[in-house]
């Protein structure tokens, strides 16, 4: 079916449409969820979340960009509302610091051992990640999301980038010892 | 060479086949919750008519315990005999005399008072109409019936107004249903001046102290305890006439009251008012019934019903950290409130130790997070779970200038109206009481704005949306009360409220409870 068209019913809380859209979108946004919430279950929350938002203000998506799009920016706000700490920091204007690039080898890990790396982040650091390296925003987009300084931004994603290549030593090192 | 990439890419590569599906029960509850918004749709009417009539039940529940109490008790139409102690033997001329005509005192009173030996002289009918005597079992019969210990000089001369007023609804009680009318005023005043003063009289009145020593008041003492013992009638003529009490006003007896000048205002009386007149048969049943109404009196005493004023400052915070707005909110400093909650309370005292409590009241709390960062620029940084934005009213106010990220503080003012229950056991009961007090209440919502604050300026924010139109609380506390009189006291009460289900829906960790200190008056009636 049709895009448009299922929208259009869903907007007139045709269950059986919302059921379909349901479908069509769940793996791709559970995929989000997965990558922005701590474990399993709080993914499986926030994709509840979303979705209940989703039908609920879906007479407010004019047609306007993707529905995808829209379907996206609305689960990844689901997730930053549960993460982020509204705490607030007065921007500071210091010196861009220059950080340096982190690399790796092709990593021989499973996908669940990626995923559980970046799930172990310590919050912030793991939501600046995922909005900067896998979802393309900008650190002053970040900024203004997460209520922090760009330099603050900055900084938060080259520590997760360090957390992250100092997890995969350790997996490496378990690896040649153990086989 | 290995093939080294950027940490991120690499991640990024990795990630994006990520493709696990969710449990299906995922969907269940979705549709759930979207079933759920549309009842809410069909019954947002409903919660003001819930607080209403909620506040109304209250209230209704709470005046007609009052009035059915004050419906049933014995009290009458009968005004309340009130007596006096006398310290010196004075006269009736210095009691109130203009509206309070001479009282005689019933003839249960005399005897009640009755331990003569002289039986010659009684002029109390027996239920043995023939005998000219008591016989020492009915004599017994009738000690055994003695009023409480501070009438038994023959005199209500307590100062407890209560049993005073007891004994004029006794009065009333007694008149029926075995009144009957004098036809003739006339007999009644032909029989008493037929009355001689004293000849043999000499009848031991056991607790009368005027007595013991002086002979000459023996004679006054006896007078003030019952015309009828003074007045003595040939016993024949009292068998088949009808005692007399007369219908009151309020009056005043003293104790050591003037003989003749009783005797004068009793034909006064006579002339005056009715009189209603008493089957003697029937004398031991009324005496009786009399015991039932005691035992009536004894509660009144006792003051089983008590209503109580209470303010309170109340603290208002929460058991765990967290946040009632949003969960982003858990981590940011907060500051509890202080407000003023004030409310009425009936009090009923099931037993000695332990009372039932209800009462209607108005709590008030408020709560504020602070340095909360948004951008005001930005809607989502906006968005906190638990609250409506009026965003009309919010983001003019706002200073935009180059800085679209400011720190606010939000500011809470919830205010409920509560119905407490709770009962409190007397743990000490002396002058200073100590209660241990237990008991929930039910909480209906009345108002619950949010305002944001930003250095000096403050403005609406918008309506917490969280808050369930109906709560309750478990409520435990002490409770110190000094009494002020017999009847007034002051009470000072700690108590700790932990609000059991406030929320439709808490992201936020918040476990709200309530402290307050209530402190008011509370009357005994």
């Amino acid at each position: 079916m049709n895009i448009t068209i299922l929208v259009n019913k869903c907007k007139e809380d045709d269950r059986s449409a919302q059921g379909e859209l349901y479908s069509l979108y769940k793996i791709q946004l559970f995929a989000l969820c997965l990558k922005y919430c701590k474990n399993f279950e709080e993914a499986e929350d926030t994709l509840q979340e979303s979705f209940i938002s989703i039908f609920s203000k879906i007479h407010q998506y004019k047609g306007t960009g993707s529905f995808e799009g829209w379907m996206t920016r609305i689960t990844i706000n689901k997730a930053i509302n549960k993460y982020r700490k509204r705490t607030f920091e007065k921007p500071i204007n210091e010196e861009e610091l220059e950080y340096s690039v982190i690399e790796v080898e092709k990593l021989p890990h499973s996908l669940d051992e990626i995923l559980n790396m970046v799930q172990e982040l310590p919050d912030q650091y793991r939501l600046v990640f995922n909005l900067y390296t896998l979802d393309g925003y900008s650190h002053k987009e970040i900024a203004a999301n997460l209520g922090i300084s760009i330099s603050t931004s900055k900084s938060n994603l080259h520590r997760a980038k360090q957390i992250l290549k100092q997890k995969l030593l350790e997996k490496e090192k378990l690896v040649k010892n153990y086989g | 060479m290995a093939d080294k990439k950027e940490i991120g890419q690499a991640f990024k590569e990795q990630l994006d086949q990520v493709n696990t599906p969710p449990d299906d029960a995922v969907w269940s509850k979705i549709t759930d919750a979207l079933d759920k918004k549309k009842d809410k749709k069909r019954i947002l009417v409903l919660p003001l008519w819930l607080k209403i009539s909620g506040i109304a039940a209250g209230l209704t529940l709470l005046i007609s315990l009052g009035v059915s109490q004050f419906s049933n008790s014995i009290f009458t139409n009968e005004k309340p005999i009130v007596v006096s102690e006398d310290k010196t033997p004075d006269t009736i001329s210095d009691q109130k005399e203009s509206d309070t005509p001479f009282q005689i005192s019933t003839k249960t009173d005399t005897l009640k008072d009755q331990s003569t030996e002289d039986v010659k002289n009684e002029v109390i009918p027996s239920e043995n109409t023939n005998k000219n005597v008591i016989t020492s079992e009915e004599k017994q019969k009738m000690q055994n019936k003695q009023w409480p210990e501070n009438t038994s000089n023959g005199i209500l001369n307590t100062k407890n107004n209560d049993l005073a007023e007891g004994q004029s609804s006794i009065k009333s009680n007694i008149k029926e249903p075995y009144i009957e009318e004098i036809t003739s005023k006339q007999k009644l005043l032909e029989r008493h001046q037929a009355i001689t003063t004293e000849n043999n009289q000499k009848p031991k009145i056991n607790e009368s102290r005027a007595n013991k020593d002086n002979p000459k008041q023996e004679k006054e003492t006896k007078t003030t305890t019952g015309i009828v013992k003074e007045h003595r009638m040939p016993i024949n003529e009292l068998e088949d006439s009808l005692i007399f009490q007369r219908k009151t006003d309020a009056v005043v007896i003293t104790k050591h009251g003037n003989q003749e000048k009783i005797l004068d205002r009793f034909i006064d009386s006579l002339k005056n008012d009715t009189v209603i007149a008493m089957n003697k048969k029937n004398i031991f049943e009324e005496i009786k019934k009399d015991e039932v109404v005691l035992d009536s009196l004894e509660d009144i005493k006792r003051g089983r019903w008590s209503v109580a004023t209470q303010v309170a400052p109340v603290y208002y915070s929460t058991l765990s950290s967290g946040s009632s707005l949003d969960a982003s909110l858990s981590n940011n400093t907060s500051d509890p409130g202080i407000n003023l909650s004030y409310g009425i309370q009936l009090q009923y005292a099931i037993s000695e130790k332990l009372i039932l409590r209800g009462g209607v009241g108005r709590t008030s709390l408020s709560y504020t997070t602070s340095n909360i960062g948004v951008d005001v620029s930005d809607p989502n940084t906006l968005a906190f779970s638990g609250i409506d934005i009026d965003t009309d009213a919010f983001i003019s106010p706002i200073t935009l200038g180059d800085e679209s990220l400011v720190s606010l503080d939000l500011l809470q003012k919830i205010t409920y109206y509560e119905f407490p229950l709770e009962l409190s056991y007397g743990l000490i009961n002396k002058k200073i009481g100590l209660d241990l007090i237990g008991g929930f209440s039910t909480l209906v919502l009345d108002s619950s704005l949010v305002t944001a604050q930003q250095e000096n300026s403050s403005f609406k924010f918008g309506e917490q949306n969280n808050l369930n139109t109906i709560s309750f609380s478990g409520n435990i506390g002490l409770g110190v009360d000094y009494a002020l009189s017999n009847r007034l006291s002051f009470g000072l009460e700690p108590i700790l409220k932990i609000q059991l289900n406030p929320y439709s829906n808490n992201t936020g960790n918040f476990k709200p409870y309530l402290f307050g200190v209530y402190t008011g008056l509370r009357y005994k009636f």
